[in-house]
């Protein structure tokens, strides 16, 4: 049996065409290239930290 | 290959020599994000948007450059009605990519067609405000609202199910059913549309069939397939369309992917175009006769249903309207009339009282024929107690002193020998007292000496019975028995 009220709510506002570039740079466009190089980046810093010292 | 995280050309090394990153890994990662797109494009083509939405996403998840799957996931999202997530995608993916990209064509076609996009802008402020109107409760308007937004963008998934669910709400379930089997040819698999089919299932007892309908997309619709199409008729040309085909690329570590492109389109002779064109406008006709003109004859005949079913709305109404005044005028009508009757109660008893007061002058003045001539046009039914008392004295006392004359008239013409005149005055006193033996005695006699003989009888007859056994009733019986 369907509960009306928790479908309704489950219905969000459509975004405007208007909205189109709060949409763009509200999104995390983070992808998993993206953690592999700031792995990368990381490991290199604690590598060069190391042949430093 | 060109080292994600730095951009530099490592060819086939498994490291890059400039950062350093894992190629190996990076690839896996393409790897990942490529088959997640030929996964999601299978599921577009076989219209489970839902599904195929899913996989773009995690496609670029893995890859956000996958130019293809952004694209794609752009042209998926427009089917469904999100034209500002598909304008997302594509701007974005022309911004990663400025060359070469379908990206860029989607964009100036939806830019291009500005009435299009109106529409569009005009669907979704209006959808929003079917939301705002349904949460507070307005169902019947959120739903007319809606039913304004799936006609004119046919393909806004979002509003058909809200519409569906408002429908459910009221058990309105055919209609529910109808308007999501709408949906079921541009998204098939959606888990919020099947759920509302179940829950319509299970309440009418009738399992929805979604197979034998074919692809239908509105002229109002944001079907990719109806806006590109209104350039085949510039080219004159085949249908434009967008068609998914398969580009493999061989090659070590490269990618086997599939590209969207339009389809070239074929040059037609004269002939071709000229049979192409007849053929078009029988069919164009047809479509006028069997499917415009019966719609708008449909229309027209709603229209009038409608119009008529306000009228007699209406005439309903006004019905009511004058039985409930016509009751009014009755309940004011009988107010009148107890009101009228009271007056009317009123006036006869100032009038009885004035007479009884006026009696009273003129019996204290010793006029008592005038007085007993009012008394006897008032009804003591109507006075008061104390006013009764009044009335019988009053009366008693006048009809003695009118008796008392009257038989003394009638006794004097008896003895005078004008027996008429003594029976005509003494049945006037005999009105007054009908058991006075006096009065009764003379106008016997008065009958006996008249030769009324029969008359004379009954009254001594009525001497006999009102006084029994006395000297009056002997007397009678004497003259009684002397009558022939």
């Amino acid at each position: 049996m369907l509960n009306y009220e928790e479908e309704l709510k489950k219905f969000k506002p459509a975004l405007a065409v208007s909205d189109v570039e709060d949409n763009i740079y509200s999104r995390d466009m983070t992808d998993v290239i993206d953690l592999l190089t700031q792995l990368q980046k990381t490991a290199n810093k604690s590598a060069n930290e190391e042949t430093d010292r | 290959m060109i080292c994600a995280s730095c951009g530099n050309p490592s060819a086939d090394l498994s490291f890059c020599p400039v950062c350093g990153s894992d190629l190996a890994l990076q690839a896996k990662v393409f790897h990942i994000s490529d088959d997640l797109y030929n996964k999601g494009l299978d599921k577009a083509r076989v219209r489970d948007m839902s599904g195929a939405i899913d996989l773009l996403e995690r496609s670029l998840k893995y890859n956000k450059r996958n130019i293809q799957a952004r694209n794609l996931l752009g042209l998926v999202y427009f089917e469904v009605g999100e034209v500002v997530s598909a304008l997302s995608e594509w701007i974005i993916s022309r911004s990663m990519k400025p060359e070469n990209n379908l990206a860029s064509e989607y964009i100036d076609k939806v830019q291009v067609n500005e009435a299009w996009l109106s529409t569009i802008q005009e669907t979704i402020k209006r959808y929003n405000r079917a939301l705002d109107v349904a949460i507070s409760g307005d169902d019947d308007m959120a739903i007319m609202m809606l039913k304004k937004v799936v006609s004119a963008n046919a393909n806004f998934i979002k509003a058909h199910r809200l519409l569906a669910l408002l429908y459910i709400k009221h058990g309105q379930y055919e209609r529910a059913r109808k308007v999501l089997k709408h949906t079921i040819p541009i998204d098939k698999t959606n888990a919020t549309t099947l759920r509302f089919l179940k829950e319509i299932d299970e309440q009418t007892g009738i399992t929805t069939s979604l197979e034998g309908r074919s692809r239908r997309v509105s002229s109002g619709g944001n079907s990719f397939f109806g806006l590109f199409g209104k350039k085949k008729k510039k080219s004159a040309g085949k249908k434009e369309n967008i068609v998914f085909t398969d580009e493999e690329w061989d090659g070590e570590g490269e990618r086997r992917s599939r590209v969207i492109q339009p389809a070239a389109y074929r040059r037609l002779n004269s002939l071709q175009a000229f049979l192409n064109l007849a053929i078009g406008i029988v069919i164009g006709a047809l479509v006028i006769g069997f499917v415009v003109v019966p719609s708008v004859s449909q229309d027209a005949n709603r229209e009038a249903e409608e119009r008529i079913a306000d009228y007699a709305s209406d005439v309903v109404s006004r019905d009511m309207s004058i039985a409930s005044l016509t009751e009014q005028i009755e309940a004011s009508q009988d107010t009148v009339s107890s009101a009228n009757a009271q007056i009317d109660e009123a006036v006869r008893k100032s009038e009885t009282y004035e007479k009884l007061f006026t009696a009273l002058n003129y019996y204290n003045s010793g006029d008592g024929d005038t007085a007993a001539g009012l008394l006897s046009d008032i009804d003591p039914t109507i006075l008061s107690i104390d006013a009764t008392v009044i009335f019988n004295n009053i009366s008693s006392d006048i009809n003695d002193t009118r008796f008392t004359g009257i038989l003394n008239s009638g006794i004097a013409a008896f003895e005078a020998g004008d027996y008429e005149l003594a029976i005509e005055t003494l049945n006037q006193a005999r009105a007054i007292k009908p058991d006075d033996y006096n009065t009764l005695s003379y106008l016997a006699h008065s009958y006996r000496m008249s030769g009324d003989t029969a008359s004379a009888k009954d009254i001594f007859n009525k001497i006999i019975e009102l006084f029994p056994g006395t000297h009056r009733a002997e007397t009678a019986q004497v003259y009684l028995n002397q009558l022939p």
